[in-house]
């Protein structure tokens, strides 16, 4: 009896890098569309933090190394943007204060965690059901928030937990969720349109009873 | 694990590890490159928001501007006149410094410079400027505008840097308050990214008096920021166990700055210039990049001849054939 060709690709491996290339492209593009989004100061500084919520959406379609390759990309081009350099020289007085900066490259390992967690929820996003990534991003849009907070904390001391930062990470998850189907839909015809189909190897192999 | 999984990981960590042991340098030269890439994504949107001081001028009569224009001319030709005598000064200063022993005294220019865009970070504070590498600004100069400080650059492109705002807990300036002995540190509160913290004052004597209302200025310490330049205006002292803190309100309202200067040091030479080598070009030059606002050193007649510095050097206690240019 002949082997059933792999069912979590409509075309293959090609199709898979094709979908990886545009979701990466996707995301690219929208660290220049985040620079047009404004606060929403009501909201404690809240905003739609599109390379965030796009990597986790791709997150939950992609496989296990792509999603890797993804967190690679989008942390690296994260960390060159937002983190600032300086020249170490001129801290200010002489007192003795560490500049307490993250390591640049610490947004690629925070996104690599949180897209192995969405990773987890796969096996509902192949069967169809766009409830809980949805709800997910929030929760993990949060999460990457507060671990990165918590990065902060830990290198320049001073443990400080106001009421801001706490509506500002609520804020934002929410915004999250919101956007997040229109992502998910997006990415949908990305897939549609790269003959990839969004599937998860792990059942369709038990499926098939490989 | 899937075989192919485990080797992605292997492969990701393999990659982390690389980029976690980046050097400064090639780390700078990526941040430099990709603000680069930015700044044309932030020229338009800059573009596209438009400046609202302009939108609101179009509003106003023409003879109100007209009055206002004849005014800012009149105090522009006072500061040239300030500006002129403060050089005078220095370079006296630095003649008299240089006969003491003492290092002397660097001269400063600004670059003026405007707000492209404001970050959209989640944590930090800071903006982007249109002025980069190729205008002569640095990583880790003193930003100001004519009410106080702002903050400092960080990494920089050609045709822009980042500014890290005062309101940032990564920024922080040597500081004292005015009318006290009191020195401390102001730095901003953390996770306020919009430019909007408030500021503290830490390292204080923790029995203090520090009534609300006394101005903080820098005090020059470190030798980064310029002394004696407003900082904000103590709103509370708070006492601690080990050292004393101030709720500062800072001067310049960060969320909305849209004007501002790069300070950019002019180290002189450890020799003391001879008065030929200072002395002023004929009055019709004009300077070279008009972008930038030289301090141009003037001399006046008694220094350019020397004069002045035999005067001193006579005056000084004990200086006979002890000092010498």
């Amino acid at each position: 009896m002949s082997r059933p060709p792999c069912p979590g690709r409509k075309g293959g491996s090609v199709s898979s890098v094709l979908f990886f290339l545009s979701a990466a492209f996707l995301t690219l593009i929208s660290f220049g569309v985040q620079e047009f989004l404004p606060e929403i100061t009501w909201a404690y500084g809240a905003k739609f933090i599109l390379p965030t919520t796009i990597f986790l959406a791709a997150a939950v379609t992609v496989s296990y190394p792509f999603m890797l390759m993804l967190a690679f990309l989008v942390g690296f081009v994260w960390d060159a943007r937002h983190l600032s350099f300086t020249s170490g020289i001129a801290e200010t007085s002489g007192m003795v204060m560490g500049t307490g900066e993250l390591a640049f490259g610490y947004s690629i390992l925070l996104f690599g965690f949180a897209g192995s967690i969405m990773q987890g929820i796969r096996p509902l996003f192949g069967r169809g059901r766009f409830e809980l990534p949805v709800l997910m991003i929030g929760i993990v849009t949060g999460l990457w928030l507060l671990l990165e907070y918590l990065l902060l904390v830990f290198r320049r001391g001073n443990p400080v937990f106001p009421e801001s930062l706490w509506m500002k990470i609520g804020s934002t998850s929410l915004l999250a969720v919101l956007i997040s189907p229109i992502i998910l839909f997006i990415l949908h015809k990305l897939a549609q349109v790269t003959h990839y189909e969004i599937r998860y190897e792990g059942l369709s192999r038990r499926g098939y009873g490989r | 694990m899937r075989k192919i999984n485990l080797l992605a990981l292997v492969a990701f960590i393999a990659s982390l590890a690389w980029v976690f042991t980046l050097d400064r340098e090639s780390r700078g030269q990526i941040q430099s490159r990709v603000l680069e890439w930015f700044t044309p994504i932030f020229k338009t949107q800059t573009a596209l928001e438009g400046n609202p001081e302009i939108e609101a001028d179009r509003q106003r009569e023409a003879g109100v501007l007209a009055a206002e224009n004849a005014e800012l001319r009149r105090e522009l030709a006072e500061a040239r006149v300030y500006r002129e005598r403060s050089d005078q000064l220095q370079v006296e200063v630095n003649k008299l410094n240089a006969m003491l022993g003492f290092v002397k005294q660097s001269r400063e220019h600004l670059i003026p410079a405007r707000v492209i865009n404001r970050t959209a970070s989640n944590w930090w504070s800071s903006v982007v400027i249109d002025k980069g590498g190729e205008d002569g600004v640095g990583t880790d100069l003193p930003v100001r505008n004519e009410i106080g400080i702002i903050g400092k650059t960080a990494q920089v492109s050609p045709n822009s840097a980042k500014v890290i705002l005062l309101t940032d807990e990564q920024c922080r300036v040597a500081a004292q308050i005015e009318g006290t002995l009191e020195q401390g540190i102001v730095m901003g509160t953390r996770g306020e990214g919009d430019g909007k913290g408030e500021l503290r004052m830490r390292f204080l004597s923790k029995d203090a008096t520090i009534p609300p209302g006394l101005k903080v200025i820098s005090s020059g310490a470190g030798g980064l920021f310029p002394a004696g330049v407003f900082l904000g205006t103590v709103q509370e002292f708070i006492e601690g166990d080990v050292y004393g803190e101030a709720v500062v309100e800072p001067a310049v309202d960060l969320s909305v700055v849209r004007d501002l200067f790069v300070i950019v040091q002019d180290f002189p030479s450890d020799d003391v210039p001879a008065p030929e080598d200072v002395a002023p070009s004929s009055g019709d030059a004009e300077p070279e990049d008009q972008s930038v606002l030289r301090a141009e050193p003037y001399i006046p007649p008694s220094t350019a001849d020397g004069s002045l510095v035999q005067d001193v050097q006579a005056a000084l206690p004990g200086a006979e054939g002890g000092i010498s240019e």
